[in-house]
């Protein structure tokens, strides 16, 4: 019976959650679209940086600069020239610090590359952690029969739970915290 | 009166040294008497710092312009109640607030300390106060508040105008106390590695402080984003500028901390980590306050003195590699109580969820230094800034928002491929629905529909928690309100902390909204006109413009309109501040839950002309709502809990936590 009405409750649970989420996701990208060269533009905006005023972008930064380079933009994005030649055009003048982030190309590339490495050697470096401290630790003990144990393994852990709390409130043992450990001897 | 100020504040740098020295010296020679004098001498400190911050702030009450700090901060028009943040506005004040708010945390600490870390807490002391006697020290040879001008100028030079804004009142002073809070919890793993105490004793205390400075941090984080988003004018509330950075990078390390303190906590694992973790994170910290404070970048959050940013960058030097040294000391010493004992376990989890933090601390950090391996290597500079940050640390923070939706459901010690497979069907077939809502409904790229799934199965994954939970106990006789309620105090940590990842998931929902659907458009519009973006039409009524004793305000009363139906009337505009030749703006904002529409209004010309920027936002409200969530999360996980679990502690303490 309580498996029943746990499921009832989950499923209203569940259901209600994922609309307020997906409604308010649809509902925020549903955005009538501005022309392909406009929004070209704007980007090409936040990948440029403002040359007198260090850090922000020209799409952020008011001074004078960059509301002219933004019109410079425009008038390549208009020409039919491609993002990296409008972004080449003001790196020639400015440097590569116009450049909101390095390009991926030649020594700026260590830049790009070092991240994905580092995780990757994390990782692993993670995993032969792991089993080495798996190692070290006791023999795996009695597998965890989740076979055998009923469908409410977890809710038994919970009603486990509320009987220590219901009766002896500090028990010997710090305030068990499986409530979805399935009988973990 | 300037006086009593300058004698206060060397009466509390006499007390730190005291109180620093005597705690050590008092514990080496066995002299409990001299151990308890130090602790009052550190009790005293933050009390001889308030008495020197009640001058200043009663000098700037007075317009005493004597004070070079008061008549570069403040001046005659300026608000009373901008005094609070005329205070901290400068470096001279804001060492001072650093000071008194550290020394204040530190003798609150030191007071409240638990018996078991009653061995250690000389130690701690000492660590302690010597921060503050570096803080107290600095400021009274580099940066003296209580500086007097040969001869007082009729007025002051007045407050920053990017200042005077509601949230300068809170993110300075959170984001401040955050950043030199770090030093609690440092102080008290260095103070135990001193004293040799290597076990668990320190846990449960550093978790206490750290989840306070957590929550204090986080707080000040958003503070800022808010206050950008309102008064920078460009429509974003987060840019990955270096001192943006500078800010979130302690918080990283911390949040890894106060989650794998809970693992050493609950089962005596991950001793030594827990300590390279804190340090690490106070490293961070005191890098932030160095950016400060003459840092390399100069930006709005900088003090100049560059002299002064060199003795916080021999400080961070010097305080990483005594703890290190201290921690290599007791390497040995350090080890597990319990061994791991499943990759699927609760402390795998934690293990990762660590990992994940530390790769988005990392790559931050690369991508701040990077400039200067440019600079050094080729002779070149470069900007590394959100096209780098957005690539690198998006897809790290959707691991880890994945990540917390499978975490808190293992169970401790080991889970098995099946139930764990029972666990997650809801929250991934709910994810994956979301995720196809969002599609269907206009998600045009992948990115974005995963995230948005993701957020779905976190939140689910822990609704369901509290569903399951609150059904057993209502199965067990109580009303629903009441078996939830219950259920969240049988264990506050636990459920505190699912309330402050429901703060996360927001956040991760507004910042996938807002990062891959905003929509902008520049209009010049003469009164009368009208623009166009998205569902919504504003219209441009005219200008007003006000001359007040410090600034000329410009703006625009804007209507408007969406789906043709009038919604609301706004004021977008700016105001000059002649005496800085600075404008702050003042955004329009109509917030929904589902978007917000942002006006800005610049370049007013003399026909009544002006131009516009209109922003849609989506989502941004979520963002703010996750402060107070994440706040009240932390709360339920801290505050009445502390008292159960410091004396439940005690007594388990006895025998050795259960391998």
């Amino acid at each position: 019976m309580f498996t029943s009405i746990r499921r009832y409750s989950e499923t209203a649970f569940a259901l209600l959650l994922c609309g307020v989420i997906a409604a308010l996701a649809a509902c925020s990208t549903s955005h009538s679209h501005l022309p392909e060269d406009q929004l070209r533009a704007q980007a090409l905006d936040k990948s440029l940086i403002c040359p007198i005023c260090p850090g922000e972008t020209i799409d952020r930064s008011q001074v004078q600069l960059a509301n002219q380079m933004q019109v410079i933009v425009r008038e390549q994005v208009a020409d039919g020239k491609s993002d990296a030649e409008i972004r080449q055009f003001f790196v020639d003048r400015y440097g590569e610090r116009v450049l909101a982030a390095p390009s991926k190309e030649g020594f700026n590339l260590v830049m790009w590359i070092a991240p994905p490495v580092g995780i990757t050697l994390a990782l692993l470096v993670l995993f032969l952690v792991t089993r080495s401290m798996l190692r070290q630790g006791p023999a795996p003990t009695l597998r965890t029969s989740s076979a055998d144990s009923s469908r409410d393994a977890d809710l038994e852990g919970y009603l486990e739970l509320v009987d220590k709390e219901l009766g002896e409130r500090d028990g010997p043992h710090p305030p068990a915290e499986k409530p979805d450990t399935e009988g973990t001897a | 009166m300037a006086d009593l100020g300058s004698i206060t504040l060397l009466l509390s740098l006499a007390l730190a040294v005291y109180a620093a020295i005597g705690s050590v010296v008092g514990k080496w020679k066995n002299a409990p008497e001299l151990v308890i004098s130090a602790r009052y001498a550190a009790y005293l400190t933050p009390a001889m710092l308030a008495i020197s911050t009640g001058v200043l702030v009663s000098a700037f009450v007075n317009h005493n312009f004597e004070l070079r700090y008061v008549a570069g901060h403040s001046n005659l028009a300026m608000d009373p109640w901008l005094t609070w943040v005329a205070f901290y506005a400068g470096n001279e004040g804001s060492m001072l607030f650093l000071s008194l708010i550290f020394s204040a945390v530190s003798a609150i600490a030191i007071w409240r300390a638990p018996q078991e870390v009653g061995p250690a807490l000389p130690y701690t002391t000492f660590v302690l106060m010597s921060i503050t006697v570096f803080f107290v020290a600095v400021m009274m040879t580099m940066a003296n508040p209580f500086f007097e001008l040969p001869v007082a100028p009729a007025d002051g030079q007045g407050i920053n105008p990017l200042l005077t804004h509601v949230g300068m009142f809170f993110h300075p002073p959170m984001l401040m106390a955050g950043l030199i809070g770090l030093g609690i919890p440092f102080a008290f793993g260095m103070g135990h590695l001193m004293a040799g105490q290597t076990g668990d004793e320190w846990a449960d205390t550093a978790r206490v402080w750290a989840l306070i400075v957590w929550a204090t941090l986080t707080i000040g984080l958003l503070l800022g984003a808010w206050w950008a988003y309102t008064i920078l004018g460009w429509g974003g509330y987060w840019a990955w500028d270096p001192v943006e950075n500078a800010g979130l990078l302690p918080w990283l390390p911390l949040t890894a901390f106060v989650h794998s303190i809970m693992v050493q906590k609950r089962r005596g694992m991950f001793r030594m980590w827990n300590m390279a973790l804190i340090i690490l994170a106070w490293g961070f910290a005191m890098y932030g306050m160095f950016m400060n404070r003459g840092g390399p970048v100069p930006s709005v959050h900088s003090f100049g003195q560059s002299t002064m940013g060199w003795v916080f960058l021999v400080f961070l030097g010097a305080n990483l590699l005594g703890a290190f040294a201290l921690f290599f000391w007791r390497y040995s010493s350090l080890k597990s109580a319990a061994a791991l004992e499943s990759s699927l376990s609760r402390e795998a989890a934690f293990l990762l969820n660590n990992l994940l933090f530390l790769m988005i601390a990392l790559v931050t950090l690369w991508g701040v230094l990077y400039p200067l391996i440019t600079d050094v290597f080729r002779g070149v500079t470069i900007t590394v800034g959100r096209p780098y940050f957005d690539v690198v640390a998006g897809p790290l923070f959707l691991a880890l928002v994945v990540l917390m939706g499978i975490g808190p459901l293992l169970p401790w010690r080991r889970a098995s491929g099946q139930s764990l497979f029972r666990l997650m069907r809801l929250p991934i077939a709910v994810g994956l629905s979301t995720a196809g809502i969002s599609v269907l409904f206009g998600a045009t790229s992948a990115i974005p529909a995963l995230a948005f799934g993701v957020c779905g199965m976190a939140a689910t994954g822990i609704a369901r928690e509290w569903a399951k939970g609150t059904q057993v106990r209502h199965n067990k006789g109580e009303n629903y309100p009441l078996a939830f309620v219950r259920l969240v105090s049988s264990n506050r940590p636990r459920y505190g902390g699912y309330i402050a990842h429901i703060g996360i998931i927001m956040v991760a929902f507004a910042a996938t909204g807002s990062s891959f659907y905003g929509v902008q458009d520049d209009f010049s519009l003469a009164p009368g006109e009208r623009a166009v973006l998205g569902d919504y039409e504003m219209e441009y009524i005219g200008a007003t413009t006000q001359i007040k004793s410090d600034r000329i305000e410009q703006r625009a009363d804007v209507m408007l309109y969406k789906n043709g139906e009038f919604v609301k009337q706004l004021q977008p505009g700016y105001a000059f501040y002649p005496s800085f030749s600075m404008a702050a703006t003042r955004a329009g904002i109509r917030q929904t839950p589902v978007e917000d529409l942002y006006i800005l209004a610049s370049e007013f010309s003399e026909d009544g002309r002006a131009l516009f920027r209109l922003h849609i936002n989506p989502l941004i409200v979520w963002l703010w709502l996750a402060g107070p969530v994440m706040v009240f999360g932390t709360v339920v996980s801290l505050w009445p809990e502390r008292q159960k679990a410091a004396v439940a502690i005690s007594t388990l303490r006895t025998p050795p936590p259960t391998a």
